[in-house]
């Protein structure tokens, strides 16, 4: 029984705001003149079109960047193969306002990249934009098209072989139709969280671009609430559908993958060719210059002076009361709330998931749904429907939850997955106890499965500044915010040291995340 | 037709090297237990490996550098890597693309034929049996006409009471194609049933060649002997032509001296020779299987066509029918 109450609390965080938004919205008394005005807004038109078409671009530039890492992954092996693997996956981890700061500060007008190539600055442009998703996606397209073509039966590619094809025919006619559902799924992927874009688009899109995630902040800042909620709910549908297609592709994806023999005790590694290794050393360096580039030199920064010399006043000064004044709380303030509300959520997603996992497995596809709605719908629908009842505090503990609890749950579904159930028949016939069970068969082998999601769980919570903006209105600082108000005020030392402490906090994280199996989760 | 002549291929730890021919329309078997080379052999027949040294003839020709494209070659592999997103037709056609639609039509209907598969010829890879997916691989293979058939364990993924009725049906395709079949397998009756001769390969080597009758009567070594199955090694001794089993002496064709002799259970009879006291039997149906305690050691005797299971401990002379010598003592 009591496991209903728990399936019941994660109705009233997960899915009452997103219900709520659609009744509230239908109680309107004009919704009908709202929804003539709104369709015929130039502004909505814009934001739908740019949202959408520069989703598309950058998931397909994200793919286009992944594919040779992929390529290389999955056929060769080579020293540090794994170190570089993991490397590659830290962008998608980190908090994407840290992204757009270490961005500015290697591709800005005052940094190194420019100065040294003579490029100026593009980044506040729909380049800048685009850039910087492709910086956030591309290694989805290396996971999950790498993944597939890893497990790619070789036996298949040899019979093609023996049959008269080509190495080059049998990529078109046996490799791309296999890979095909991965490297529609890893776009789609890309698209979908492109499209969602907040902190990258509010900071480099100026007034001239808006995604909807943006164009509904605008509006709540605005206090256009009808307005609002209207285009919430309308980004509901949209990504709704999305969210369909998204988990379609998944499933074909799956089934690929399942279709290939796990015979394959040794796989058969390509010899590399010189060439090859050529080609390999060169995209690596160029996956190092601009996507490392700019997380390497946010750390160096963070302890030069403007003159390049050494120095920890970066650092110190972010206790000053000039930074105290501009973020509106002390630092210490800041790192109390970020560490508190994140492990607040995050324990929180983890005990639902457990449970829910565990008693309600029938129900998964309904519980990774949120996956990919949008929090600007989601923080709204809270708005429109909680806020009168609960304190803010726990509306803010809600939004985290929100963005935890799928990737929470997928990690822990999965480690009960791997769990054998005549284990659990195998105890209560040797006269153990439910509770007993639970402590001395679950709980050990689930470990690392729960401490992997409380990290990735942690990590998405502390990345977050949507949900908070939105649902904290500015009072409530975290680490995001924080980030966000320093660049706003062109305070780029106090950013460089805050960027790079986070950076370290989330390099910590994704090592416990990867240590503990959760590396299947990214998509 | 085939030679493969001193072919060697290195491994950090392992290498293999092989020498034999194949004349047209043989089955041909290489046998061993699984690291013994023999798939690495196939792959080197089949172009997917290459050799360090020795060369690949092919009715004469060398075909050693010859790519696999090239080849025109057969491979079926363990568990037939049928292309999961084609289906049965697409399949068996899949190595006639570049060939006119009169000739892919009229190979289809053939091979949907010839492997009972017409009703299938639309169905998805994945909602196929073993057997019908052994079929396909078959088919797909057969399609091109190849010039030689190369089988990897084919019947190593079906149930066993499966593999029976399709070993029968690849003899009796062998026999109506006329194929010449190189057949990868570490299950000795499969070896012994189908092929033309068979290969013993262990750690990289051919250690015999020879029909199955001879490499089971014959065998020439410990390995080979006790390959086909439980043997007993015995060490007699053996003077003017005779052989000294207990009290009796039997013929054999060898010079003076003390020999290792392989030893088949079914070999022993009860009968004038060596006493013994029976440790335990097993009912096989077919036989009962006795371990009896003798002056010779503990040795294993398989009586056919048992009327009753001896108790242990029960007396029982044994008398000898045939000894393989596999090596001289002194």
């Amino acid at each position: 029984m009591w496991q209903v109450v728990i399936l019941l609390i994660l109705v009233l965080i997960v899915y009452l705001p997103l219900g709520g938004l659609v009744v509230k919205l239908l109680a309107l008394p004009n919704l009908l003149d709202l929804l003539r005005e709104l369709l015929s807004d130039p502004s909505l038109l814009s934001a739908l079109k740019f949202t959408y078409t520069q989703a598309l671009i950058s998931a397909l530039l994200s793919l286009l960047v992944g594919l040779p890492g992929a390529y290389f992954f999955s056929h060769y092996d080579f020293k540090g193969k794994k170190v570089i693997r993991n490397l590659t996956m830290i962008p998608f981890i980190l908090p994407s306002i840290l992204v757009v700061l270490a961005m500015i500060v290697f591709y800005g007008q005052q940094g190194i990249f420019s100065r040294v190539f003579g490029t100026g600055t593009f980044i506040y442009s729909l380049f800048g934009i685009i850039f910087a998703h492709v910086f956030y996606n591309f290694s989805l397209s290396i996971r999950i098209v790498g993944t597939t073509w890893e497990k790619l039966d070789r036996d298949l590619l040899e019979s093609a072989y023996v049959l008269g094809d080509s190495p080059l025919e049998t990529f078109f006619r046996v490799e791309l139709p296999l890979l095909w559902p991965s490297i529609a799924y890893a776009t789609l992927l890309s698209f979908l969280y492109s499209s969602l874009s907040f902190a990258i688009v509010l900071v480099f899109g100026g007034v001239s671009y808006n995604t909807l995630e943006v164009y509904i902040y605008t509006l709540v800042r605005r206090l256009k609430l009808d307005k609002a909620h209207l285009v919430a709910f309308l980004q509901l549908l949209i990504s709704f559908f999305f969210i369909v297609a998204t988990n379609r592709l998944s499933k074909r994806k799956d089934s690929v993958e399942q279709a290939f023999s796990v015979s394959h005790a040794i796989p058969l590694k390509y010899e590399k060719r010189q060439w090859i290794k050529v080609l390999m050393v060169i995209y690596f360096l160029a996956l190092l210059l601009f996507f490392g580039g700019p997380l390497i030199n946010l750390a160096v920064r963070s302890f030069l002076t403007r003159d390049g010399t050494f120095t920890l006043q970066n650092y110190v000064s972010l206790f000053s009361p000039k930074v105290t004044r501009l973020l509106g709380t002390p630092i210490w303030q800041v790192f109390l709330n970020s560490l508190l509300l994140s492990a607040t959520s995050s324990a929180i997603s983890v005990m639902l998931a457990y449970v829910l996992a565990r008693y309600f497995s029938k129900f998964r596809p309904f519980f990774l749904l949120p996956l990919g709605v949008s929090m600007m719908s989601y923080g709204f629908g809270v708005l429109v429907t909680l806020k009168d009842w609960l304190p803010a505090p726990i509306l803010m503990v809600f939004t985290q939850v929100f963005i935890s609890f799928p990737m929470v749950y997928s990690i822990i579904a999965l480690g009960f997955e791997e769990i054998d159930p005549e284990y659990h028949l195998a105890a209560a016939v040797l006269g153990s106890s439910e509770t007993d069970i639970v402590r001395r068969i679950y709980f050990p082998l689930l470990k690392p499965s729960l401490n992997s999601a409380f990290a990735y769980g942690l990590a998405l919570s502390l990345g977050d500044l949507s949900g908070v903006m939105l649902v904290g209105e500015g009072r409530f600082v975290t680490f995001t915010v924080a980030l966000y108000r320093l660049i706003g005020h062109y305070s780029f030392p106090e950013g460089t040291a805050l960027g790079t402490i986070v950076s370290l906090l989330f390099i910590v994280l994704f090592v416990l995340i990867e240590s503990r199996g959760g590396k299947k989760h990214y998509a | 037709m085939l030679e493969v002549r001193n072919l060697q291929k290195n491994y950090p730890n392992f290498s293999v090297f092989v020498d034999f021919k194949l004349k047209k329309g043989e089955f041909f078997s290489l046998l061993g237990p699984s690291g013994c080379g023999k798939t690495t052999t196939l792959r080197l027949i089949a172009g997917l490996e290459k050799p360090d040294s020795g060369k690949i003839l092919l009715s004469g020709e060398d075909i050693t550098n010859l790519p696999p494209q090239k080849r025109k070659f057969g491979l079926v592999f363990q568990n037939y890597a049928l292309f999961p997103h084609l289906s049965v037709s697409e399949n068996i056609l899949y190595g006639l693309s570049k060939e006119s639609n009169e000739m892919k039509k009229e190979r289809l209907e053939e091979m949907l034929e010839l492997f009972k598969l017409t009703e299938l010829k639309d169905r998805s890879i994945r909602r196929l049996s073993g057997g019908e997916q052994q079929r396909v691989a078959l088919a797909r293979s057969l399609a091109t006409k190849p010039r030689l058939l190369l089988l990897d364990e084919p019947f190593a993924a079906l149930d066993p009471s499966l593999r029976q009725s399709l070993r029968e049906e690849l003899k009796t395709l062998q026999d109506k194609l006329d194929l010449t079949i190189v057949f990868v397998t570490h299950n000795q009756e499969e070896a012994l049933s189908l092929s033309d001769r068979v290969a013993l390969m262990d750690k990289g080597r051919i250690v015999q060649v020879a029909t199955p009758f001879e490499i089971y009567t014959k065998p020439k070594s410990d390995y080979a002997a006790s390959f086909f199955g439980q043997v007993n090694f015995l060490e007699l001794e053996v003077q003017d032509k005779k052989l000294k089993w207990g009290g009796t002496l039997i013929d054999i064709d060898l010079n003076e001296g003390i020999y290792r002799f392989a030893v088949r259970p079914e070999h022993l009879i009860e009968g004038k020779g060596v006493r013994g006291r029976i440790i335990r039997g097993s009912y096989l149906g077919f036989a009962v299987e006795y371990i009896v305690a003798t002056s010779q050691g503990e040795l294993r005797y398989l009586e056919l066509n048992p009327h009753s299971v001896k108790c242990s401990g029960t007396e029982i002379e044994l008398s000898l029918l045939q000894a393989i010598p596999v090596g001289k003592k002194s």
